[in-house]
């Protein structure tokens, strides 16, 4: 919580006249992956329970320079790795529709403050499907924008090619006006892409009839649960009603997209946390014989054992001998995913699939014994980050007491059409206006 | 009027036409945080 900062910066706000930003005066949470000075940033690990930063990512100080109030950081899978948010170091976040149900992950504080109604809407990152899985679980709304649209200076990295910033929030419109805040060109991430930051709410009104929604042949839809299919023909015939026209495409390599995910992600995982050694910052484990005792027992204690199971893995996939074989076949097959994206988007504006295959599950229920059951929840959502383009997720009814998300992929740097086709289906439903029965919940 | 459940865009009504100051809104905020 960061109630004296935040109760003192509202005051101010209060006494300023001036003030004409549709984010001044309100409150936000942060997904506590962002940097925040002054605010312990712990990622959720133990390695960096007492990790108070310097300076603030610039996302989250572009989002304050606009006016909103940061009132605390939300929990989330250690260092984001999850879907189900049961790799905390602090314990799971529970799922505001059903408390015995995982809200996602792994930005699934930040998508349960929003659906308790906590806050209006709250950052998150989205690495292989973090922001828009815990929205589709938890009946929000949450948009990974295109790779390089938000800088990723002052967020802990995971995997540093994959990383994405973005906003969680009841309705596509309210992220629209959190992504007008936190884009743009930041000359401190050299991978922040340098071009004009357009008004996202400019056109999101717009009809979209004729607007061509392709529908991925190689997603077996049939085999997913009836009642989750049902949900998506149900969506179709809104966007048909609504002037769509849906076409099937192709995307013949997109069924190595997990496969080719947990090649690179662990892999950048591994380089990345090289620097939690226990010497420069976080935990440092006790009685330690010498410095490479040190770093062993600091980071067999500070690491929970997802993030130690990737680590694994990448250093495995990037050691000599290995490299061809993983990592750069790897890289190779996520060239042909982005350029099986680009053929596609030669033919349609937007791309529709259910976000997740099924609705949140029970804690302990999956991926306890194999977690590849757990890897395979960001199935529909993966291959957008593999590819760098920007997707939405938005709720679209709820399938046994639960919500289920519905995901649209746009082309590159095509945010505005996502939220503009997101809005006009928010305008004509109202599966954003549902909420949970919190006291039922508990 | 309760905050809860309320979007951007209706919060922004509430604070434009005084309904709410910058202040209440941090404090009912905050204290929906600490319940939950």
């Amino acid at each position: 919580m960061n109630e004296e900062q935040a109760l003192k910066k509202a005051s101010a706000i209060d006494l300023d006249e001036k003030t004409t930003s549709n984010l001044s005066g309100i409150p936000l949470a942060q997904k506590d992956l962002f940097c925040t000075e002054g605010l312990r940033t712990t990622c959720s690990s133990k390695i960096l329970s007492n990790f108070i930063p310097p300076y603030t990512a610039t996302a989250v100080k572009n989002l304050e320079d606009a006016g909103s109030v940061t009132i605390g950081k939300t929990n989330m899978d250690e260092f984001a790795m999850g879907s189900s948010n049961e790799t905390s170091f602090f314990g799971s976040v529970h799922n505001p529709w059903k408390k015995e149900y995982v809200p996602g992950g792994s930005s699934g504080g930040s998508a349960a403050a929003v659906a308790a109604g906590i806050v209006p809407a709250a950052t998150g990152t989205d690495t292989g499907g973090s922001i828009r899985q815990p929205a589709a679980h938890c009946g929000i709304t949450g948009l990974k924008p295109t790779y390089g649209r938000v800088s990723r200076w002052g967020m802990i990295a995971f995997a540093s090619s994959l990383d994405q910033a973005g906003p969680l929030a009841r309705t596509s419109e309210d992220c629209a006006i959190l992504l007008n805040a936190m884009s743009g060109f930041d000359s401190k991430d050299t991978t922040s892409l340098n071009i004009e930051v357009p008004d996202f709410l400019e056109n999101i009104n717009k009809p979209i009839n004729g607007i061509r929604i392709g529908i991925i042949k190689e997603f077996n839809l049939a085999d997913l649960d009836s009642k989750v299919q049902e949900r998506f023909e149900e969506s179709k015939k809104t966007y048909e009603k609504l002037g769509a026209r849906f076409v099937e495409v192709s995307l013949p390599n997109i069924s190595a997209s997990v496969p080719t995910y947990y090649s690179i992600a662990p892999a950048e995982c591994s380089s990345n946390l090289s620097r939690f050694d226990g010497v420069r910052f976080g935990y440092r484990a006790e009685n330690t014989d010498d410095l490479n005792d040190l770093y062993i027992k600091s980071r067999s204690e500070g690491f929970g054992d997802e993030v130690k199971r990737r680590i694994l893995i990448g250093t495995y996939a990037l050691s000599a001998g290995y490299y061809d074989a993983y990592y750069k076949k790897a890289q190779q097959v996520r060239r042909l995913i982005k350029e099986d994206f680009e053929h596609a988007f030669e033919s349609v504006d937007l791309l529709m699939t259910p976000t997740s295959p099924n609705t949140a599950f029970k804690f302990g229920s999956k991926g306890t014994q194999n977690p590849v059951e757990l890897y395979l929840e960001d199935l529909f959502t993966i291959s957008s980050n593999l590819a760098g383009i920007p997707a939405i997720s938005i709720p679209h009814g709820l399938v046994n007491s639960l919500p289920a998300g519905l995901q649209l992929i746009g082309n590159f740097l095509r945010e505005d059409q996502l939220l503009n086709a997101a809005h006009i289906f928010q305008k004509n439903s109202d599966f954003h206006h549902l909420k949970p029965d919190l006291e039922e919940s508990q | 009027m309760s905050i809860q459940f309320k979007t951007i865009v209706e919060l922004r009504a509430m604070l434009d036409s005084k309904q709410i100051s910058a202040a209440e809104l941090m404090q009912e905020s905050l204290g929906l945080a600490k319940k939950t």
